[in-house]
């Protein structure tokens, strides 16, 4: 190694980024000393500091400080470890200007507000193109300048306000990605970054919150605890998925969903009138993934009402895909769901259905209908039938069970149980 | 033979016959054209050798056995399943392909590649030998790549007072297995 050319030993060393390794390499001669500063990135674990003792006179903040200001172009930084945000001013004001990527944990949200607070100190760090912060705590305004090349955003746990949330996304106004996982304190979001093309909301709460998004390139949407959701504009848009574990999907507004691929919706309750305007405007859909379990408008869960089966293939034309559980199987077992099914009906594009059972109500109805996409959908693949718990102290579970292993063998190639 | 132009030749893939290389020790191995221009260095080579017409183009840097290694990760880069490899396989791909080598041999075949101009091989050995480095002690590193320890002893003090942070967690490999 001695006769190698320091550009070498620095293309080596510049591929460690574990900071225990760099320190590492730090100690083994001073030509690998002298390489630390063309480092790329740095990496900080979280228990990286757990045996620092006290009397070796070094604290993890001081540790961090030498690392950082130890390296000269500084462009990934990745600190999973505990540090004050002095701390970090004093790394930022070194390494700044040349990070492109920085990830911190913050573990700030059942702090109160430090003086500088971390999220303000992060204004020296311009010309970032990705951030991820865990742990947020960001309920006023943070002082943030524009961070014109930041990309991609991501915040995972974290306790927000809207208007503060609002003036972070106007401060990234190229951003592309945006990822909110685990936040909390929203009521009302409005997002209208221009160039948005990914965005992934998961909102913890009663899952009330209010969603508008302006964004016309958005390209893929998934939102999880929201009632009113408002995306106008939506020509790119491919993957969209509307889910609500806490409250119910109330009212939903789209744009013409003409690219739309990919539809998941999901939910203990949904509005009729937001399942129906989805299923009816998603008519270009080629997977469809539908786990919403009741529907109603108010407190009183209801199930779906019927829904034709001729109808319902022939508006979705495209679908190749379709995973039903068990309201939306149900709907489509009504006693005339299959009134319209005709020789002349076919499904061409369907090649995968599964479908979760729940209840053994309906029991001839549910066997005609699976025996209908066999007849009808010649280009079926593979159909899974789950069965979940089943209240089985009736002896018509039984029955329908029984019914539905025959259908098996009757189809092996195609339907599987599980 | 005359030859038009070297680019019309460079042009025509699988028509052509495969070159030959001879090593320092005298080997002789075929290499298609195509996958040939993966290396600079042998593309300037062969412009020299059509000047002066003779048929094998010495690599005198290079041992034999180490040349045909090189070549058998040339041709794997050239297969056009090679292209569509995710992340996660290529890494696979590349820990398969040095595992079990020493550090050293690695080192060789890093500088080997460096020398043809393969710039994707010569970044994969480096890659490879970092993640050998990671986790090991300063003692291992520097019995591993025979480094010498200049740092004088007040030095060497100093250096292991101000990252003892580093050794605490007491985990640091000793192992000697890639010797």
């Amino acid at each position: 190694m001695e006769s190698l050319p320091d550009a070498i030993v620095q293309h080596i060393l510049s591929l460690i980024s574990n900071a225990r390794d760099v320190a590492s390499c730090n100690c083994v001669s001073k030509r690998w000393k002298d390489s630390t500063p063309y480092l790329r990135s740095l990496f900080f674990s979280r228990g990286l500091f757990d045996r620092l003792s006290n009397g070796s006179g070094d604290t993890p903040d001081a540790v961090l400080c030498r690392m950082i200001s130890y390296v000269v172009k500084l462009e990934e930084l990745v600190v999973y470890c505990p540090f004050t945000s002095s701390s970090l001013a004093s790394w930022l004001s070194s390494a700044g200007c040349s990070l492109s990527k920085l990830e911190l944990r913050l573990d700030n949200i059942s702090d109160h507000d430090e003086i500088p607070s971390k999220l303000d100190c992060l204004r020296a760090a311009g010309n970032l193109e990705s951030l991820k912060l865990w742990g947020v705590l960001m309920v006023r305004a943070p002082k943030w300048d524009v961070f014109d090349r930041l990309k991609n955003l991501e915040i995972v746990g974290a306790r927000l306000a809207n208007a503060a949330l609002s003036y972070a996304l106007h401060a990234c106004p190229n951003l592309t990605y945006l990822l909110l996982r685990g936040c909390e304190g929203l009521t009302t979001v409005l997002i209208d970054n221009p160039y948005l093309k990914q965005c992934k909301l998961d909102f913890f709460g009663a899952g009330d919150c209010s969603l508008e998004i302006e964004s016309s390139k958005l390209e893929l949407l998934e939102v999880q605890g929201c009632s009113y959701i408002r995306v106008p504009e939506t020509s790119f848009l491919k993957d969209l998925s509307i889910a609500n574990n806490s409250g119910r999907v109330r009212v939903v507004e789209f744009g013409m969903l003409a690219a739309l691929d990919m539809l998941s919706m999901r939910g203990v309750q949904w509005h009729w009138s937001a399942i129906s305007k989805m299923l009816h405007m998603a008519n270009k859909v080629k997977n469809l993934y539908m786990k919403v379990e009741f529907t109603g408008d108010s407190d009183v869960f209801h199930p779906f009402p019927e829904i034709d089966f001729v109808d319902f293939f022939n508006s979705h034309p495209k679908l190749h895909t379709f995973d039903m559980h068990g309201a939306m199987f149900a709907a489509l077992c009504q006693r005339d769901s299959l009134k319209n099914v005709d020789s002349r009906f076919d499904i061409p594009a369907l090649e995968e259905v599964v479908i979760t059972v729940r209840s053994p109500l309906n029991a001839e109805q549910k066997m005609s209908t699976l025996e209908s996409l066999i007849k009808y959908a010649k280009n079926l693949r593979k159909m899974r039938i789950k069965i979940l718990q089943m209240k089985s102290c009736h002896s018509s579970s039984d029955d329908f069970f029984d019914d539905i292993c025959k259908f098996r063998r009757k189809n092996r190639r195609i339907v599987s149980i599980e | 033979m005359a030859t038009s132009s070297s680019n019309t030749n460079k042009a025509d893939h699988s028509k052509n016959p495969p070159l030959t290389l001879r090593s320092s020790d005298g080997k002789e191995l075929k290499i298609f054209r195509i996958v040939a221009q993966q290396s600079s260095t042998i593309m300037n080579l062969l412009d020299l050798e059509e000047e002066s017409n003779t048929d094998v183009i010495p690599v005198s840097e290079v041992d034999g056995s180490t040349l045909e290694k090189l070549i058998e990760l040339m041709n794997n880069h050239t297969e056009k399943s090679f292209n569509y490899l995710g992340v996660k396989e290529r890494k696979k791909f590349y820990n398969d392909f040095f595992a079990n080598w020493k550090i050293l041999d690695v080192l060789n075949f890093g500088l080997v590649a460096n020398y043809l101009g393969v710039q994707v091989i010569f970044d994969e050995a480096c890659q490879k030998m970092a993640d050998m480095i990671k986790s090991k002690s300063v003692e291992w590193v520097r019995k591993v790549f025979e480094i010498k320890n200049d740092f004088t002893p007040e030095e060497e003090e100093d250096l292991k007072k101000e990252n003892k942070w580093a050794y605490e967690r007491g985990d640091l490999d000793d192992g000697d297995d890639a010797i």
